[in-house]
């Protein structure tokens, strides 16, 4: 069985404060199981350290699915996949590296990169096209809006 | 996961949970209305039971019945209370029960079908209960199963839902969400009533259960929850006529392929 999910940020969403809107979506095998929709804590500097804090957020949430499903004995062949599309943002989950542009993240956002170190969690790259959770993050024309909602698994019965 | 693995969910009700618990305190009611016994007028009750309406009631239920499910071998799990599991080795095949308890209701799950029978016998022995059979309506959701497959949806929630707030036959819009929408906090405009604002919000969320496609438009109009204005209300009502037109889905749960993990 495998965990696979996708996070995403729309950078400075709200126009007043400035804070970004994340999103993510996690599957179970193919099932849709976690996803939501929130403003950031806090207003990020570039869009890569949006979808740093969208992606540390999950991170969190993926921490309490790993432990319920080990409780629920699941057999998880293989770490948790997060799938992003900013790279600079999966370089700083990957690589302990500070400059200039990221040494002010908050601590706290740095769970990510101790889950991705640890082998928690594994930080993927893939095409903004393919990014299920955009779809959470901003409004969207009908056509990718309904592509995105059958990627949701939402079908008609 | 029970789709996942092909497993068949059961549903069970437990018949006046509250009355079940156990009270750890003293406590004394009146003699009620039209039952008081005569020449006795002046004494009271002692509960040796838990009532509706008593504020330990909840808690003494799930004390009982959380002390029920481990005497029978359950273990609560630690990352969501409200999640029993079991698990034994049958002829070396690693065999599970899971139970998913909400207050009174109960989902049961497993990958022997003989287990959750004698799980169903056990509960019904021990608490009047009654035994809803096969899953297919819990807390407002329905269920539709086939082999290869589950859809969890919200269909009856929906429209009762739409009747409620007056949009049952408004127009349908293809997306719950405009191009280029940019809502405002304190613009000039107009109030609308909170109390409605905040009750189809609340009626709205609950329907994200269901229905991912929504969470972004009612995330962006919760944030207005505060002081509520007439274009943060026409945007609730875009989400409305919305769902109008998309009362009829779902999300899918599909059954993993033979020979997959």
């Amino acid at each position: 069985m495998k965990l696979v999910g996708f996070a995403y940020a729309d950078w400075c969403g709200d126009r007043e404060d400035r804070k970004s809107t994340a999103g993510h979506i996690f599957y179970y095998g193919e099932g849709p199981v976690s996803w939501n929709s929130v403003k950031e804590p806090v207003v990020a500097l570039s869009s890569c350290e949006a979808e740093y804090i969208a992606a540390a957020q999950v991170a969190c949430e993926v921490a309490w699915l790993r432990m319920l499903l080990k409780e629920l004995n699941a057999d998880l062949i293989q770490p948790p996949i997060l799938f992003a599309d900013n790279k600079s943002a999966i370089d700083l989950a990957k690589h302990p590296s500070a400059h200039d542009k990221s040494k002010h993240i908050e601590m706290r956002f740095h769970f990510l990169r101790e889950q991705v170190n640890d082998k928690k969690l594994e930080v993927e790259h893939c095409n903004t096209e393919d990014q299920n959770a955009d779809i959470f993050t901003k409004p969207l024309k009908a056509a990718r809006f309904c592509k995105l909602r059958e990627s949701l698994g939402i079908v008609r019965f | 996961m029970a789709t996942w693995e092909g497993w068949s969910l059961h549903q069970l009700d437990v018949k006046s949970a509250f009355l079940n618990g156990y009270l750890e305190e003293e406590i004394y009611v009146t003699q009620p209305l039209g039952f008081i016994v005569k020449g006795e007028e002046h004494k009271v009750y002692r509960l040796n039971k838990a009532l509706y309406g008593l504020k330990q009631a909840p808690r003494a239920w799930n004390h009982r019945i959380n002390q029920f499910l481990e005497k029978i071998g359950f273990v609560r799990c630690v990352s969501e209370q409200g999640v029993y599991t079991k698990y034994w080795k049958d002829q070396d095949r690693e065999e599970k029960i899971i139970v998913c308890l909400y207050v009174d209701d109960m989902l049961v799950t497993g990958s022997k079908p003989e287990a959750i029978a004698e799980f169903k016998s056990q509960m019904l022995s021990e608490f009047e209960m009654s035994d809803l059979g096969r899953l297919n309506y819990f807390l407002g959701i329905e269920f539709q199963f086939t082999e290869a497959r589950t859809i969890m949806y919200q269909m009856k929630y929906s429209r009762d839902l739409l009747n409620r707030f007056g949009m049952k036959d408004c127009n349908a819009a293809v997306t719950p969400t405009e191009m280029g929408l940019r809502l405002e906090r304190c613009t000039e405009e107009e109030d609308v009533d909170h109390t409605e604002f905040r009750r189809i919000i609340g009626s709205l969320r609950y329907l994200c259960n269901t229905r991912p496609d929504l969470s972004y438009g009612v995330g962006i109009v919760s944030r207005h929850m505060q002081s509520p204005k007439v274009s943060h209300m026409n945007v609730v009502k875009r989400i409305l006529r919305y769902l109008r037109g998309t009362c009829n889905l779902g999300i899918i749960f599909p059954c993993k392929k033979p020979g997959v993990r």
